[in-house]
């Protein structure tokens, strides 16, 4: 039996020779047998860690040889950029940058390694530029930073410096990493277009004023047209004069509605009109607009309800001037497409709490109708339902979109539902804070008694007015004198201040734009002065310009309200008789139309 | 549970069983060396009509602590309450190992099913599949365990047994079904990976082709040196430790054949294309730690009632351990503790869950122990 040949070795070693027992032989076997496969274990794991390692020398040098072409692309591609790519240390010494350095800062990429990163560089001035991202200071770098050079060739550039901060494995801050991109093309187009912008908007700006302005001095003669043919009317004209008289009229008042139109519209689409907030009376408001409507409703022969939820609060704060405007388009509208049956104005309180309540508006009619498949072209601008409306029932095809847009003011919108030849239901909604002030006025059926039947008399009242134009003037004596009141007249506010020193009134009519001293300031005087014997009289404001001042500039001034022009003989004179019948000698009340 | 081994060596001992019970079944770990098989299960199942043979051939039986060879390790066991079912598909009959373990599994009958034992021709079969497929073919949760036939570390042929006889290219199948059977499973490797990850760029099935576009016969033979020569059972030292996705735990695969010609390596289970794979070692600390930590996980309580655990050992630990084979099966039982008597063998792969938690699939390398109990 041949053993291992260290077995062998140490058989011979201890001097034991062959003649062995046979359960020594099976030790001897088996110790064998160990020895050969611990041997061929051996060769075996030697094998593998051979290989292995070859192995891993291999991926190893693959490895490599792969960094070397991605770090040969990646040097080739930084090269050849156009803008700068760095990295600097956390003290901002630069520790890496591409050769587009040195054509932006005239310094090798070898002289800068190393440096401050503001070295190269230097201000608008010629100055060296110095640490502008404050990193000496302490300063963390966010974004980066927008700045002015001088080039080494002497050029004013701009140039756009982006960085972050780079972090090691342990969360410390190693450095920073980022580029600088030369942006001075982009920077003078941004001024260019700023330029440009700027004209546009004066221009813009320009045209506005143009409009407002036009619309404005367009209205005064208006306003003299409108007069005169109600003075015309009033003056007992022949039977075939009557018929020319009233087209004159309508079309005077359609040209000044449009005008109107114009410039509310302009002024919401300017972004200038600002909603007011202020308490005032809902149901007060409402009725009026039902006696303003009262006459045409009368002359239509058709119905006007008003249904008015007796759970609505007396006082709620918004903008009185624009929801009167709302619905006094939706009215007029209603009234103007309906030749039989009624107008209903709808006022119903959704939800209420403390403070607040929500509204649903509606006003109904049985008029002409929409066809539904025009229902959603009836709130653009100058469109109508049908082009053959307009031609029969006027109207500029602005006042929805006008209501829309004053509603989107106020958070809400316009909804219309419209059957054709049945009627149309337009509805929108408010939310208004509630004021729980208690009213000082007397209740709105006091100030408004709804006798419009029964001709209410001026006679005797003492009425100042104060107007510049000529023909306002002649208009409204004509009126004056018509309705026996005993009235005085002022050419501007001056003249109005003096007679308001002598003479007791029971009411200032105050045009506002006037010469030498204007309406408020009139108004103003007239109220304060120790010399005065008008002070707590009612002072309602003349002015053609609805929606040019505020409830603010009114009550500033001292004002009772607006009257605007021009005058409806009837609502006039309704108006007046209404202020001088008040039991309160001021209400600081909202406007009248 | 009564139970009876006894080491059979010649055909003769048939005569002299001397079991003091009438067995129910008779579970035959068969040495590949033993040729006088085919006439002992013969005579068995004529001394025995009404008893149930499961067995199959070996790569080495064991037998309490014994690691044997050239024997049939017999154990005869009889069940208190517990019924039980065999069922010996061929592999043949089938359109692939799926399709047979899905079959296999319809032949039961699922009411009360608690527990399946497999043991499955170890050369024909895609044992992945085999198991697969038993798991999918139900519509109970029974444990499944069991094995594929060795033969040595030959891998010419391998056989199952069952009382009709021994037969290649089939499965047996053992079902157990009872409310009083308490069942115990546990399967540990301890080899570890090394070198580099390589992904599997051509495969199909459980064939193996290229590794990172290099044929996988040719790494085997590099890494094998002179060892090559012993192909396919020296593979068995290299299994691979295969991964499809980052995160999840790897499978063992080893070689059961290899084609010269197609440069390929048949595994025991699938190896699909993208899975990464990497070379794995052993020592013979780690294997026996892992044999422990499988007996500790697959231990029944003791209430000192008898108990039957199998030991389904890897051939490739046999291969590693040599001389100190036993010391795993002698750590195994001193978990299991003096109460359980056990068998088992070295195989081509064991069949079980990876955890309680997990349905049971196929592993290499593993000890891979089932305990039963009543």
């Amino acid at each position: 039996m041949k053993y291992h040949r260290l077995l062998a070795r140490q058989l011979k070693k201890t001097g034991l020779v062959d003649d062995f027992d046979p359960k020594m032989l099976g030790l001897l076997e088996f110790v064998n047998r160990a020895y050969a496969e611990f041997d061929s274990d051996m060769e075996h794991m030697e094998n593998t860690l051979e290989k292995s390692s070859q192995e891993l020398f291999e991926a190893n040098q693959q490895l490599q040889s792969n960094v070397e072409t991605v770090s040969r692309r990646l040097d080739k591609v930084a090269e050849n950029i156009r803008d700068v790519i760095f990295e600097m240390d956390s003290t901002g010494q630069w520790t890496y940058l591409n050769t587009a350095w040195q054509n932006l800062s005239g310094c090798t990429v070898e002289q800068s390694l190393g440096m401050p990163y503001h070295t190269c560089l230097k201000a608008q001035t010629g100055e060296p530029i110095g640490d502008f991202l404050g990193l000496n200071k302490g300063l963390e770098p966010l974004h980066g930073k927008k700045f002015e050079i001088t080039s080494h060739k002497g050029e004013h550039k701009w140039l756009d410096m982006s960085i972050k901060p780079l972090y090691a494995s342990t969360g410390k801050k190693e450095g920073y990493t980022g580029t600088i991109v030369d942006i001075t093309q982009l920077k003078n187009t941004e001024f260019a277009l700023i330029a440009a912008s700027e004209l546009a908007n004066k221009a813009s700006k320009a045209k506005d004023d143009f409009l407002s302005t036009m619309s404005h001095e367009i209205r005064t003669p208006l306003n003299a047209v409108i007069g005169i043919t109600n003075l015309l009317l009033i003056e007992n004209p022949k039977i075939e004069q009557l018929e020319n008289l009233s087209a004159l009229k309508d079309s005077s008042s359609h040209l000044l509605e449009l005008v109107n139109d114009i410039l509310d519209f302009n002024k919401i689409a300017s972004g200038s009109l600002v909603i007011e907030k202020r308490s005032f009376d809902l149901k007060d408001t409402v009725l009026r607009l039902q006696n303003i409507f009262s006459q045409r409703v009368k002359e239509r022969g058709i119905n006007f309800n008003l249904e008015i939820d007796d759970k609505l609060p007396q006082l709620v704060v918004g903008d009185s001037t624009r929801i009167s405007q709302i619905l006094t388009n939706l009215i007029g509208n209603a009234i103007k497409f309906t030749e039989i049956g009624a107008v209903s104005v709808c006022i119903s309180v959704k939800q209420q709490t403390k403070t607040q309540c929500s509204l649903d508006f509606a006003v109904k009619d049985t008029g002409i109708g929409i066809r539904k498949d025009r229902l959603k072209d009836i709130f653009k601008t100058f469109e109508q339902a049908d082009p053959n409306v307009t031609r029969k029932y006027g109207g500029s095809g602005l006042g929805l979109a006008i209501c829309r847009r004053l509603l989107e003011l106020m958070d809400s919108d316009l909804y219309v539902d419209s059957t054709l030849g049945v009627g149309s239901v337009f509805s929108f909604s408010l939310n208004l804070a509630k004021d729980s002030m208690k009213p000082i006025l007397a209740t709105s059926s006091e100030i408004h008694p709804n006798k419009a039947e029964v001709k209410q008399s001026l006679k005797g009242k003492r009425i100042l007015v104060a107007e510049d134009n000529k023909v306002n003037t002649m208009v409204i004596k004509k009126f004056l004198t018509k309705w026996e009141a005993n009235f005085d007249l002022a050419e501007n506010g001056r003249i109005a201040i003096q007679r308001a020193e002598k003479v007791r009134y029971d009411l200032i009519l105050m045009d506002l734009q006037m010469p030498e001293v204007d309406g408020f300031q009139a108004t103003k005087v007239i109220r304060e002065s120790n010399k005065s014997l008008n002070r707590n009289i009612p002072i309602y404001a003349l002015s053609a310009s609805t929606g040019m001042y505020s409830q603010k500039d009114m009550n500033t001034s001292g004002m009772d309200g607006l009257i605007t022009k021009p005058f409806n003989p009837e609502e006039l004179r309704q108006t007046l008789f209404n202020i001088l019948n008040r039991d309160t000698p001021r209400d600081g009340l909202g406007q009248t139309a | 549970m009564d139970i009876f081994q006894f080491k059979v060596t010649q055909l003769a001992d048939v005569e002299h069983l001397e079991i003091p019970f009438e067995p129910n079944i008779f579970f035959l770990f068969v040495s590949p060396g033993f040729s006088a098989i085919d006439a002992f299960v013969e005579q068995l199942a004529l001394t025995y009509p009404d008893t149930e043979i499961v067995g199959c051939s070996t790569s080495g039986e064991i037998l309490g602590d014994q690691v044997l060879d050239d024997c049939v390790a017999l154990t005869a066991i009889r069940f208190q309450s517990t019924t039980k079912r065999v069922k010996d598909p061929a592999l043949e009959q089938h359109t692939d190992s799926h399709a047979a373990g899905v079959a296999l599994r319809k032949e039961f009958d699922e009411k009360g099913l608690r527990h399946i034992m497999v043991f499955s021709d170890g050369l024909h079969v895609n044992g992945a599949a085999l198991v697969k497929g038993l798991n999918e073919g139900g519509t109970s949760n029974p444990s499944i365990t069991g094995g594929l036939a060795g033969d040595g570390s030959d891998f010419k042929r391998t056989f199952t047994i069952t009382k009709e006889g021994v037969s290649t290219g089939k499965i047996v199948a053992l079902g157990l079904y009872g409310e009083q059977l308490q069942i115990g499973y546990g399967s540990k490797g301890g080899w570890d990976s090394f070198g580099m990850e390589r992904l599997v760029t051509k495969s199909k099935d459980n064939v193996l082709y290229e590794l990172d576009g290099c044929p996988a016969l040719e790494l085997y033979k590099r890494f094998l040196g002179d060892k090559a020569k012993e192909l396919p059972s020296s593979g068995l030292l290299f299994p691979l430790s295969l991964r499809n996705e980052k995160g999840q735990a790897p499978v063992v695969r080893t070689i059961l054949s290899v084609d010269e010609e197609e440069q390929s390596l048949t595994f025991a289970g699938d190896v699909p294309e993208g899975a990464y794979v990497r070379l794995m070692k052993a020592n013979v600390d780690r294997l026996i730690n892992g044999a422990e930590q499988s007996a500790r996980i697959g231990t029944l309580e003791d209430d000192g009632k008898d108990k039957l655990a199998f030991l389904i050992s890897c051939v490739g630990r046999r291969l590693v351990l040599k001389q100190l084979v036993e010391e795993e099966v002698e750590a195994v039982n001193g978990v299991l503790g003096e109460t359980t008597y056990s068998t088992g063998f070295y195989s081509y792969g064991e069949i079980a869950p990876f955890d309680k938690f997990s349905p049971c699939s196929l592993h290499n390398q593993t000890m891979t122990i089932t305990t039963l109990s009543e």
